[in-house]
């Protein structure tokens, strides 16, 4: 039995990925950095184990923010084209994000949840039949030291 | 009567923006460059006046993609943060965009309608009674 396999990259080319296996779930998080990081309402990315995401090609840039835990999130994109593709808790090293767009097809993405969002703004509408969290939900939070 | 002045800027700090005035309009936009570029279901953008875009401090870098008309889109973006910015169209040299959380304060911007939702991913949440358009509609 074959696991799935997903290439990906940014817009320019010049950084390519490749994702093996299945997320463990997929979010959009309209958290304030995520929103003005992105340029956009929220991020939407999967989570992964950190061994089913491996860069292929190119030496993209990181950008380092402070989550709420007050641990650093490393979030990967290419200096070229701009094109955000990754992201690492440190806070959560049980998983790592990508970027949904960052793959080349993402269809056999599914159900999404959103997360941090009482921090959604006025130009922001969240769909009435959404999963939504106000923060990040329990059941993806592998705690540092006792799940990992 | 005095206009409106927005600041905005990128997360890191290093690039400041100033805006004129109420946008043209608004919107999240979904297709494929701005997916693939923000690492969203859409861009959120609003259109002014190319004249009413200001940067204020720092020097963004900027990367070309290529609108629909076959011109190019000049995007942008924090070369420190990745943030992006201010959206540059060759077909349309009057106007440009600005990502709305650019902005410091944004909550003046309300009505947003939704624009290559021909492109939108097949795991997007657009709501049931948002303005829809399947490319760009006319402006103005």
């Amino acid at each position: 039995m074959s696991s799935r396999f997903t290439k990906g990259g940014c817009h320019c080319g010049n950084v390519r990925i490749e994702v093996t296996g299945e997320p463990i779930a997929a979010m959009h998080c309209h958290c304030v950095d995520c929103q003005k990081i992105t340029g956009a309402a929220a991020v939407a990315v999967a989570l992964f184990p950190p061994a089913n995401v491996n860069m292929t090609k190119g030496a993209p840039d990181t950008y380092t923010t402070l989550g709420e835990s007050g641990e650093k999130i490393h979030r990967t994109f290419c200096g070229v084209c701009g094109s955000l593709i990754m992201g690492k808790p440190e806070a959560m090293p049980g998983f790592v994000t990508v970027m949904l767009p960052a793959l080349d097809d993402s269809s056999f993405i599914r159900k999404m949840v959103h997360i941090y969002t009482d921090h959604i703004k006025s130009w922001t509408v969240i769909p009435k039949d959404a999963q939504q969290f106000r923060k990040m939900p329990l059941w993806v939070k592998p705690v540092k030291g006792r799940d990992t | 009567m005095s206009k409106r002045i927005s600041k905005g800027g990128c997360h890191c700090g290093r690039i400041r923006i100033e805006v004129i005035g109420e946008p043209i309009a608004s919107v999240h936009c979904h297709c494929s460059d701005c997916q693939k570029i923000t690492g969203a279901a859409a861009e959120a953008a609003a259109l002014f006046p190319v004249e009413n875009i200001k940067v204020t401090k720092g020097e963004p870098k900027s990367y070309p993609t290529q609108g629909e008309s076959g011109e190019s889109l000049h995007r942008y973006f924090c070369g420190n943060c990745s943030t992006p910015l201010i959206g540059k169209p060759d077909a349309m040299p009057d106007i440009a965009s600005i990502t709305i959380p650019s902005l410091d304060d944004s909550s003046f911007i309300t009505e947003i309608g939704h624009i290559y939702t021909d492109h939108a991913a097949s795991w997007t949440d657009i709501p049931k009674d948002a303005q829809k358009f399947p490319k760009m509609p006319p402006l103005g």
